[in-house]
C-alpha cells in the first residue's frame, strides 16, 4: 500500500524500473504504469509494448495515440473498459477499419469524459457526419477538444464535427474548437447576412470555451448558446475584428444568471477601436462578486480606458495579467497594476518609454507596489517607435542622466527583493539598441536582493556583459549555486 | 485540552488534543473512548524517537487546512508545496525517514505520509532495481522466466 503511495510521485519511465525490483513492487507499480498510456511514432512500432498493453489494458485510464502508423486499437482487447480520457492525433491516412475499431473502443468505455481529437477532412466525414456521429455514443463526455485540420471548401457546408458539437453541446462543461491551417475566407461577408442560428436550449453546463476559428460566424453561433461562461479564450485572425464576440458575451452576462461571471479572459490578435469599446463593455458587465482573475491579451491593442475599466472593476481579484503588445499598456498603466492589484501573481508585459528623456522606471517607482505575492514577472523592454535614426540622439540623452538612472535602478532592485515569493524573473529586451546602462542592469549591490529571493528558480536576462558583468555573475553563482541563469538568444533578439 | 500518548517502548508524551488529532487513528480513538481519557493512548507500532518526531511535525502543522483526501489520483503528481520548515524536517538519514513513513502510516498522519512518500520517491527514482533491493533489503523473487517476460518493461524507460 505504501509502495503504491510512493508510486504516485514517480514518473512513468522510473515506474517501469521500480516494477522490476520484486513481485510485490511489480504488483503495486504495474497498474500505475499503465494508467496513462501514450503511443507515438516511436512506441507504436514496438509490438512487444502492444502485447504488454493488451495484458494490462484493464488498468488504463487515459490513452493517447499520436502516430503516423495507426496501431490496431482492437489489440487493446475487451478488458480495456475503464478509460476516461482519449486523445487522438492521427497524422496520416486513417481507414474505415480503424474507425470501426475506434467505435468499438468507445462502446466498451462508456466512462470516457474527455476527448481530444485532431481531425482531417476524411476523419470528419467518417466519424462525425450525421448518423455516424461518434459523440452520440459518448454519454459521459464533458470535455471536448477538436482541432479541425480542414476547412470545408464549399463555405455553405458546415463541417460534420461542428454540427456534431452543436448537437451535444448541452452535455459539455468545456469545449475547445480550433480550425488550424484553414484556408483564407475569400472575402469578408457581412456577418448578419449569413447568420442563421437555430434556437437551442442554453448550454448551461458549459463554462469553458476556447475557440480559434477564422470564420467568426461559428464562434458567434457557439457563444450564443453559452450564457454561463467562466472561461473564454479566443484568437482572432486578421481578417475580422472579433469585437462581435465580445459584444455578444457582454450581452449574455447582462441577461444571464448572476452567479456565473467571467473569471478568465484570453484574447489574441484583437485590435481596433470597436474592440476597445466591446472590451470595455464586457469588463463592466462581467464585474460581480467574483470578478476577473485572468486577463490575457496578446497581440491585442485596446485603449488606456480599457486598463482603467479593468482596474476599476477587477483590481481586487486579478491574479494573472499578460499584455504583450506595445504600445499598450503605457508605463503609467503598469504602475497602476502594481499598486492596485493585491492578489497579482503573474505579470507579463512590455515596458517602454514615451519620452526618451524620462525613463519608464520613473513611472514604476512612483508609489509602493502592493502585489507582495507576485510569483512570475516578465518585463520586456523596448523603445517606442524604434528606428535606427533616433539611436544616436537617445544614447546621448540617456548618458546625460546616469545618476538618476542609477538611483532608479537601486529602487527597482529593492522592490524586486521585497517580492519574497518570486519564482520566475525574466528581464528581456526587444530593443535593438544596446543602450547602457540599461535601466535594469545588475551591479554588485543588487546581488543581495537577488540572493534573498529563496524561491527564485528561473532567471532570464539578455546576454550582454553590460547587463551583468562576469564578476557580478560569478558572485551571484557563488551565493546561489542552485539558480540557473538563462540568457536570451542574441541572434533572436536582433532578428 | 491535553491528550497523552504512549510509544511502543513505554514513553509517555503529552500533547494538545488538536495536535494529536492530525492523526486520523487518534482522532477516531478519542471519539470512541471519550469517557476513558485518563489512560494514555497506546501506539504499539511507534517507537519513542519516531513519535517525538511525528509530534514535532504535528505541532508545526497544527493550523494547516485539512486536505481533502478524496482528491483525484493525478493531483498527487503535482508538486506539493514544501515550506522551508518541511525541507529542514526531511534532512534526516534514510532509515529514520523510512521509520517515520511507517509511523505516519500506522498513525494515519496524512500530510506527513505524503511528505515521506515524496521523499522516498525522490530516492528510489534515481536508483536501479538492484540498488533499490539493496536499500530495502528486498529479495529478487522473479524466476528467470518471469525476468524474461518483464524484460519489455525496460523499453518503457527508453520512450
Amino acid at each position: 500500500e505504501l509502495v503504491e503511495e510512493i508510486g504516485g510521485y514517480i514518473e512513468q519511465d522510473e515506474l517501469a524500473r521500480c516494477a522490476r525490483v520484486c513481485k510485490s513492487w511489480y504488483g503495486a507499480f504495474i497498474p500505475q504504469l499503465y494508467r496513462h498510456v501514450r503511443y507515438d511514432n516511436h512506441s507504436c512500432k514496438m509490438v512487444a509494448l502492444w502485447t504488454a498493453t493488451q495484458k494490462h489494458s484493464r488498468h488504463m485510464r487515459s490513452l493517447a495515440v499520436i502516430a503516423n502508423d495507426f496501431p490496431e486499437l482492437a489489440l487493446l482487447g475487451p478488458e480495456c473498459c475503464h478509460l476516461t480520457t482519449l486523445s487522438l492525433v492521427p497524422l496520416a491516412f486513417v481507414n474505415q477499419q480503424w474507425c470501426s475499431w475506434l467505435r468499438a473502443l468507445i462502446d466498451l468505455n462508456p466512462s470516457i469524459h474527455t476527448l481530444y481529437i485532431l481531425l482531417n477532412e476524411q476523419l470528419d466525414r467518417m466519424l462525425f457526419h450525421g448518423e455516424h456521429n461518434i459523440l452520440k455514443q459518448m454519454s459521459a463526455l464533458r470535455n471536448l477538444s477538436v482541432l479541425n485540420d480542414h476547412y470545408p471548401k464549399d463555405r455553405t457546408k458546415s463541417s460534420g464535427v461542428f454540427e456534431a458539437i452543436l448537437e451535444c453541446g448541452s452535455q459539455l462543461e468545456s469545449l475547445t474548437y480550433e480550425v488550424v491551417r484553414s484556408r483564407p475566407i475569400p472575402e469578408a461577408e457581412p456577418m448578419e447576412a449569413s447568420l442563421d442560428i437555430v434556437h437551442r436550449q442554453p448550454w448551461t453546463k458549459l463554462v469553458s470555451l476556447n475557440i480559434h476559428d477564422q470564420d467568426g460566424r461559428r464562434e458567434i453561433e457557439l457563444l450564443s448558446h453559452c450564457p454561463n461562461l467562466w472561461l473564454y479564450k479566443t484568437r482572432v485572425d486578421c481578417r475580422r475584428n472579433g469585437y462581435e464576440s465580445l459584444h455578444l458575451l457582454a450581452q449574455n452576462y447582462t441577461s444571464g444568471d448572476p452567479l456565473y461571471r467571467l473569471e478568465h479572459l484570453e484574447i489574441m490578435q484583437m485590435q481596433g477601436p470597436k474592440t476597445a469599446a466591446a472590451l470595455d463593455e464586457l469588463l463592466q458587465v462581467c464585474a460581480g462578486p467574483s470578478g476577473l482573475k485572468t486577463f490575457y491579451a496578446v497581440d491585442s491593442i485596446a485603449s488606456q480606458i480599457t486598463i482603467k475599466t479593468l482596474l476599476t472593476y477587477h483590481a481586487k481579484t486579478l491574479e494573472t495579467v499578460v499584455m504583450s503588445s506595445a504600445p499598450w499598456p503605457s508605463p503609467g498603466d503598469l504602475h497602476l497594476l502594481l499598486t492596485m492589484c493585491p492578489r497579482l501573481r503573474h505579470l507579463e508585459t512590455f515596458v517602454w518609454s514615451e519620452e526618451p528623456k524620462k525613463p519608464w522606471l520613473h513611472d514604476l517607482m512612483k508609489s509602493p507596489w502592493i502585489c507582495t505575492d507576485l510569483r512570475i514577472l516578465h518585463l520586456i523592454t523596448r523603445q517606442k517607435n524604434e528606428s535606427p535614426l533616433i539611436e544616436a540622439s537617445q544614447v546621448e540623452l540617456l548618458s546625460g542622466q546616469e545618476d538618476v538612472l542609477a538611483s532608479l535602478q537601486r529602487q527597482f532592485w529593492n522592490r524586486i527583493g521585497a517580492l519574497k515569493n518570486l519564482s520566475t524573473l525574466h528581464l528581456n529586451t526587444e530593443s535593438r539598441l544596446r543602450i547602457f546602462p540599461t535601466p535594469l542592469s545588475i551591479i554588485p549591490e543588487d546581488i543581495e536582493q537577488l540572493c534573498g529571493l529563496n524561491h527564485l528558480q528561473e532567471f532570464q536576462i539578455p546576454p550582454w556583459q553590460e547587463f551583468m558583468s562576469p564578476a557580478v555573475k560569478e558572485e551571484l553563482q557563488l551565493k546561489r549555486p542552485d539558480l540557473q541563469i538563462e540568457y536570451i538568444d542574441e541572434m533572436q533578439l536582433l532578428a | 485540552m491535553k491528550v497523552t500518548l504512549e510509544s511502543s517502548d513505554g514513553q509517555v508524551f503529552t500533547v494538545d488534543k488538536e495536535v494529536a488529532e492530525l492523526s486520523v487513528i487518534i482522532k477516531e480513538m478519542l471519539v470512541i473512548e471519550q469517557a476513558n481519557q485518563d489512560h494514555p493512548i497506546p501506539l504499539l507500532n511507534v517507537g519513542a524517537v519516531e513519535l517525538a518526531k511525528v509530534i514535532e511535525y504535528c505541532e508545526h502543522h497544527r493550523n494547516d487546512p485539512t486536505i481533502d483526501d478524496d482528491e483525484d489520483y493525478d493531483s498527487r503528481k503535482k508538486p506539493i508545496e514544501m515550506d522551508d520548515w518541511d525541507k529542514q524536517f526531511t534532512i534526516v538519514n534514510k532509515e529514520m525517514m523510512f521509520e517515520l513513513i511507517l509511523a505516519a502510516n500506522s498513525m494515519q498522519v496524512k500530510p506527513l505520509l505524503h511528505l515521506g512518500c515524496r521523499y522516498a520517491a525522490d530516492i528510489v527514482k534515481r536508483m536501479s532495481p538492484t540498488e533499490i533491493r539493496d536499500l530495502f533489503q528486498i529479495d529478487d523473487d522473479f524466476t528467470p522466466e518471469e525476468q524474461d517476460k518483464i524484460e519489455w518493461e525496460k523499453q518503457w524507460t527508453k520512450l
